[in-house]
């Protein structure tokens, strides 16, 4: 008795100790962590007010830049584009991903093997990269799919057009897939089939059951996943910026960037002024998701361990659905690396002729070897990676660390300002970054680095990283650090012994994840590029592209891609831990 | 500026570029080479202690390594750090830089439209003390800070098998011809080497009309820069590309690809300069770069690695791109776009207006 009473205290004891250590820290990250989210959106904010074209300077507010932004009828068609491609992308893709979740866990469809692993490996292909490969394959004039068909079957018009909102929707679609599927086959996965088997016993038949008892038992995990890609496809720059912007087809995110491109003074304020309709749209998005996912994602327990359901037999169907899934793969993952790779061999693209194949050779290769700027792009894309994964990492763990494990008061604050940024698209923060940091950069020079790069990713990432540690410090029960810390043990000792094995796989696939991710994202790097120093794999190809580098671009999206492959099979075969998910 | 004005410095440029075309094919002396170059020791005793040059221009990293490996044999000592850079990063990004007292780069070279703000915000180093500087007429010069070292003919390249011979357009106006309704492709440039020269040569009404029909005639208006609009052409996304300069149009022609280049009258001329930022880390080896490069060997090399047009007096009426170029120009009325014009080609001119109408549809 004796004994617990004096566990009992040492356990209160330690818990206290505990609490007194980590508040000061708590508010000190609190403090950081309003810098860090509102400065921009502030900035942002003031920014759209102001007449200055100065960076970085405030005077003459008004509603001048509103008016120039939105007073025109094209804002209202750029509106409806964005929505357009928003729209129609997120539910052509979520509904494929649904498709082929459902096909992969639930049904007798064959080749499972490889759609478990093909699928997600087309994640590792940048958007810049597909985008690109469409253009040589449905482009109406030298598109190689058009031009074949059109020779094969004398066709007078080519059938396919990628330079249209169609077009960008169906690519975008095609990307949405891979994460929508990644996070739709747990669902299916761990799913109660009881009330499956329930109607299957009452006479309903399978497609009845898919559609009164299976999609309904899942709809709530759909529609999270349907408000993650619409806030993701709103702030898509690649597709629509290769795609879009030769056709004049503007969305919210590549007209900013128009305008801060232009040949005169860029204009920041119409820039501001539009990015604020951008981060409302995303911000009810992120509300919704945050709110979808909180309670999901705090208890989720893994139910159904060894538990097979009985896979539903499609019979002939089942042929039908592998030719979908192979017209998927052959269309996101086949084609585009086969045409990049057709490409890289030619001076200019060209249909594989007699007269084309006698100028095949590899000097594009040659180029990307000795072409001056490969080597620094490549090392500035491994610091930008590196730091990236390791700040989303710490900043994720330490919010959640506070979350989870401490009474501090402004918890749902904390909770609240790591979910913020994400309402913050990319391209959007990026120009809040240029107004602050150019400000700060005798102070503070980070303007012009790659560590301004590092810093706009993780401004992002730590929403969905707090998420996924959270998640997982939830499945650490306290019990371990007690007894560690009645043991004698330190808080860096329990940490390095207890917590740190523990939490390995969710810290690698975090990193993984933010790597993958800050590899293919362009908007935002690009609009904080500014020479050499900070040139990373993704905007050298976006220049190299616009160069008319086509067949050297193209080689380094084969070499890219093929890394990135490389990587992907690296990491399931170790095991790589799915966390949250993200295109 | 007036048209008297205008045709007046045509007239100077075309006698420069015809007495030098008199002088024949006689390269520079080597007294004469070295003259150019013969620089202040102390600035070479400076430029040692820096070491280091940034330089962002144009060329790709290639064509700068081969230029340079020139550059390395008279100057060793300074490891010239070059950057390709975008025009956002010319235009804007060094400017705001230099506004702030630190400029991110030494030397840029093609900021066209951007130069007013840069002189404006009195960010440039003065020129006038170059030994080259004196070589050079003052039409290839704007005040004490900029100076031209390369010049382009921006006019259409085409798609040799998509377009006959006979079927070459003669004039611009017929390019407007419905046969080539949705062929005709303008690149990202086009507004600001191509439609401000033509603009100020064929006057406002003319170039109206043209622009105006092109609208009609269904024309691309891309945001692709003029090399990928070549290339494009060369893939048959289109059947002219406007506007393409001769050495552009030549790289793929020299690759075999089905593409040749075609002077228009009137024939807009460009005129890329270079400058140096005053409060660059490294002056003395700036100013060393830009010396060279303006001087008969160094505008002869980079004439040779790039193909475009040098500028240097003794270096005229000598091809470095389609050999028979004096032939295809022959004849054509030159629309030079001088720093006069670039300056006054913002958002409220008249011609940037109709294009933003016509081009971006109000966008």
């Amino acid at each position: 008795m004796g004994k617990a009473i004096e566990l009992s205290r040492s356990l209160r004891m330690s818990r206290r100790r505990v609490l007194k250590i980590r508040y000061p820290w708590a508010t000190l990250l609190l403090i950081f962590l309003i810098l860090f989210t509102m400065a921009p959106l502030l900035t942002l904010i003031l920014g759209s007010f102001s007449s200055s074209t100065e960076i970085g300077e405030f005077k003459d507010f008004g509603l001048q830049n509103y008016a120039r932004a939105y007073l025109r009828q094209s804002t209202l068609v750029i509106l409806g584009n964005t929505l357009g491609l928003t729209v129609g992308s997120v539910l052509l893709g979520v509904t494929l991903a649904v498709a082929m979740a459902w096909l992969v866990e639930r049904t007798n469809i064959p080749c499972k093997g490889i759609m478990y692993a093909a699928i997600p490996i087309t994640l590792a292909i940048p958007g810049v990269l597909h985008a690109i490969s469409w253009i040589f394959l449905f482009s109406p004039r030298m598109g190689y799919v058009n031009r074949w068909l059109m020779n094969a079957f004398d066709l007078s018009a080519a059938p396919f057009n990628t330079y249209t909102l169609q077009g960008m929707i169906i690519l975008e679609a095609l990307r949405v897939v891979p994460t929508s599927f990644l996070l739709m086959v747990p669902l299916f996965r761990n799913m109660d089939t009881s009330l499956e088997e329930a109607a299957a016993v009452s006479g309903a038949g399978p497609f009845s059951r898919l559609r009164r008892i299976t999609l309904p038992v899942v709809s709530s995990g759909i529609i999270a996943v349907l408000i993650y890609e619409t806030i993701t496809v709103l702030e898509t720059f690649e597709i629509p910026g290769i795609l879009g912007l030769p056709a004049r087809i503007y969305v919210f995110s590549t007209k900013i960037y128009a305008v801060t491109q232009g040949l005169e003074t860029p204009d920041y304020g119409q820039a501001n002024a539009l990015a604020m309709a951008y981060i409302l749209m995303a911000a009810v998005g992120v509300i919704l998701y945050a709110r979808a996912t909180r309670r999901a994602e705090r208890f989720a327990v893994i139910t159904g361990r060894g538990y097979r359901p009985k896979l539903l037999d499609l019979g002939w169907w089942r042929y039908a659905a592998v030719g979908v899934a192979g017209l998927y793969l052959t269309l996101t993952l086949v084609l585009p690396l086969l045409v990049l790779f057709w490409t890289s061999l030619l001076p200019y693209p060209a249909l594989p002729t007699e007269k084309s194949l006698a100028l095949v050779s590899l000097d594009n290769y040659r180029t990307i070897a000795i072409y001056g700027a490969t080597w620094k792009v490549l090392k500035n894309t491994a610091l930008m990676v590196a730091a990236t994964a390791v700040g989303t990492i710490v900043l994720s763990f330490l919010i959640s660390w506070i979350l989870v494990r401490t009474r501090f008061w402004g918890r749902r604050l904390l909770d609240m300002l790591a979910f913020l940024p994400r309402s913050i698209p990319g391209i959007v923060k990026a120009l809040a970054l240029i107004w602050i940091f150019l400000v700060l950069r005798p102070y503070f020079p980070i303007y012009g680095t790659v560590w301004l790069i590092s810093l706009g990713f993780i401004m992002s990432f730590i929403a969905y990283g707090t998420r996924a540690v959270t998640a997982s410090l939830l499945q650490i029960h306290h019990e371990l650090e007690e007894a560690a810390y009645i043991s004698g043990a330190t808080q860096l000792v329990t940490f390095r012994r207890i917590h740190f094995p523990l939490l390995v796989p969710t810290f690698v696939g975090l990193g993984i994840w933010s790597m993958f991710l800050s590899v293919r994202l362009t908007g935002l790097p690009l609009m904080l590029y500014e020479g050499a120093e900070n040139q990373v794999l993704s905007v050298f190809i976006w220049m190299m592209w616009d160069d008319g580098q086509m067949g050297a671009v193209s080689g380094l999206g084969v070499l890219t891609i093929l890394f990135l492959f490389l990587v992907a099979v690296v990491m399931r075969r170790m095991g790589f831990r799915e966390v949250g998910g993200h295109r | 500026m007036n048209a008297d004005k205008i045709t007046a410095i045509l007239t100077v440029v075309v006698s420069v570029l015809l007495s030098t075309l008199a002088a024949g094919a006689n390269p520079a002396s080597a007294q004469a080479v070295d003259a150019e170059l013969a620089v202040p020791k102390d600035w070479l005793e400076k430029a040692k202690v820096e070491g280091k040059l940034i330089l962002y221009s144009t060329e790709t990293p290639q064509q700068q390594t081969a230029i340079l490996k020139q550059f390395y044999k008279r100057y060793p000592f300074i490891m010239v750090d070059y950057t390709k850079a975008a025009t956002d990063v010319r235009y804007h990004k060094l400017l705001q830089s230099a506004r702030q007292g630190a400029p991110i780069a030494d030397i840029v070279t093609g900021i066209g439209g951007a130069l007013k703000a840069y002189i404006d915000a009195q960010t440039l180093a003065e020129l006038t003390e170059l030994p080259v500087w004196r070589v050079y007429a003052d039409e290839m010069k704007y005040g004490t800070t900029s100076i031209a070292f390369r010049k382009r003919y921006y006019s259409l390249a085409y798609n040799t098998e998509r377009v006959s011979k006979k079927d070459l357009p003669k004039t611009w106006e017929d390019l407007l011809n419905p046969k080539w309704s949705g062929e005709v492709a303008f690149n990202s440039i086009a507004h600001a080497v191509w439609l401000n020269p033509l603009w100020h040569s064929l006057g406002p009404e003319r170039t109206r009309k043209l622009i105006e029909g092109f609208g009609r005639n269904k024309a691309q208006f891309r945001t692709e820069g003029a090399d990928a609009a070549v290339r494009l052409l060369a893939a048959g996304e289109f059947n002219f590309a406007v506007p393409v300069s001769e050495y552009n149009a030549h790289e793929i022609f020299r690759a075999r690809g089905p593409v040749d280049w075609l002077a228009l009258d009137p024939l807009p001329v460009g005129l890329g300069n270079i400058l140096a930022m005053k409060k660059g880390t490294h002056p003395f080896a700036a100013k060393l770069y830009i010396n060279w490069i303006l001087s008969y060997e160094g505008q002869e090399i980079y004439a040779n690695v790039t193909g475009a047009n040098p500028v240097h007096p003794s270096l005229q009426g000598k091809s470095f791109n389609f050999p028979d170029l004096a032939q295809r120009i022959k004849g054509k009325k030159l629309a030079l776009r001088t720093a006069e014009m670039e300056m006054g080609w913002g958002k409220d001119h008249p011609g940037m207006k109709l294009w933003q109408k016509i081009a971006l549809g109000g966008l």
